[in-house]
């Protein structure tokens, strides 16, 4: 048997839809790329850029021995040991 | 005041008059004295532009009602006033409705309907998006009485009636497959923007077309074109307080008549 005497709960007011502020659906909805990424990301640590800059220094060095612009080989290992021993 | 009469203004094809004609049976109806709402359910806001209205709050576009799983009975509330009629309110679009396109939550279809619920009017007309089927329109299917095609005499609009009668019968057979109520009315096919003056060719030969294919559904007359209609549509304003459009709205009037069952109640 039903209870007519129940009150009605009262009815929600009308709200804008959540998104109502959100993108456009004319812009792209994923905020994720579809270029793959490396699941472990690197840190850039200072000895990282030290070595970049010396490998630089070095390859000049490696190029100048190579076409023989009195630079030998042996400068070239001096060099790379000076750079990497010597405090920046 | 009985449970409104829902009409769905509706085909596949843009440009079909599907706008002027929603807009136009809603005014002729609340011009004569009836309680309207006229629910604007395309993210164009083509009929939202031609009132000028705006939401009665921040964001309560039709769009707030089909984002919400339970908006029973919204449309008392949000229904805004227009310039035009005291008997004529609206709920407005936006363009933000086009997020709802990609709603697929179960029973979403519900929620224009649960929105009417306890509204007081005679007649609810919606203005329908041309999409073949998907949330905006399966909203309509389930919340119209009546759907009322509209169509310009074209090979194109020939199309957009074909898919339009499609889309309707393929709802039908799914809401019997789940045992839902399919009373789902079609009133009738509306013949917009007839060039009555000097007929093109191929506009008679499309009204010929329409008739051999949908004969007893072609609604008469057709309507007349008359570039008063889009005047008036840039200027915000109702074509039939102009005498040259006083045919167009004489036409419209004479398919409410057919249509609209207060009208035909009162005559």
């Amino acid at each position: 048997m039903t209870d007519d005497t129940r009150p009605t709960p009262p009815r929600r007011k009308p709200r804008a839809a959540s998104d109502e502020t959100g993108p456009d659906v004319a812009e792209v909805a994923s905020p994720v790329s579809p270029i793959s990424k490396p699941d472990h990301v690197e840190t850039a640590l200072p000895t990282v850029q030290l070595n970049t800059r010396i490998s630089a220094e070095l390859y000049q060095l490696v190029v100048d021995a190579k076409y023989d612009r009195r630079t030998t080989i042996r400068e070239v290992v001096e060099h790379a040991l000076r750079t990497t021993y010597t405090p920046n | 005041m009985s449970i409104p009469q829902v009409i769905a203004c509706y085909s596949e094809t843009g440009g079909a008059t599907k706008t002027t004609t929603a807009v136009s049976l809603a005014m002729t109806a609340a011009s004569r004295g009836h309680t309207v709402v006229l629910i604007d359910l395309d993210p164009r806001g083509a009929a939202t532009k031609w009132l000028d209205v705006s939401p009665v709050g921040d964001g309560l576009h039709v769009g707030a009602i089909l984002a919400d799983p339970d908006p029973l009975g919204w449309a008392s509330e949000m229904r805004a006033p227009t310039n035009w009629s005291p008997n004529l309110t609206m709920i407005p679009a936006d363009r933000a409705v086009s997020r709802r396109e990609r709603d697929i939550e179960e029973g979403h279809e519900w929620r224009l309907k649960a929105a009417l619920d306890d509204l007081r009017a005679d007649l609810v007309v919606l203005d329908c998006p041309n999409r073949q089927g998907g949330p905006l329109i399966a909203n309509a299917l389930v919340a119209a009485t009546d759907m009322l095609i509209a169509t310009q005499p074209t090979e194109d609009g020939l199309d957009g009636v074909d898919g339009a009668t499609d889309t309707i019968e393929r709802f039908r057979t799914s809401q019997a497959r789940r045992g839902a109520p399919t009373d789902l009315h079609i009133a009738g096919i509306v013949v917009g923007a007839f060039h009555d003056t000097i007929t093109p060719r191929d506009e008679a030969r499309a009204l010929t077309e329409l008739h051999a294919a949908y004969g007893p559904l072609l609604l008469d007359p057709p309507i007349p074109w008359r570039v008063i209609v889009r005047e008036a549509r840039t200027a915000h304003a109702w074509y039939g307080n102009y005498p040259k459009g006083e045919i167009v709205a004489t036409a419209y009037s004479q398919i409410a008549q057919q249509t609209i069952t207060v009208m035909k109640e009162s005559t």
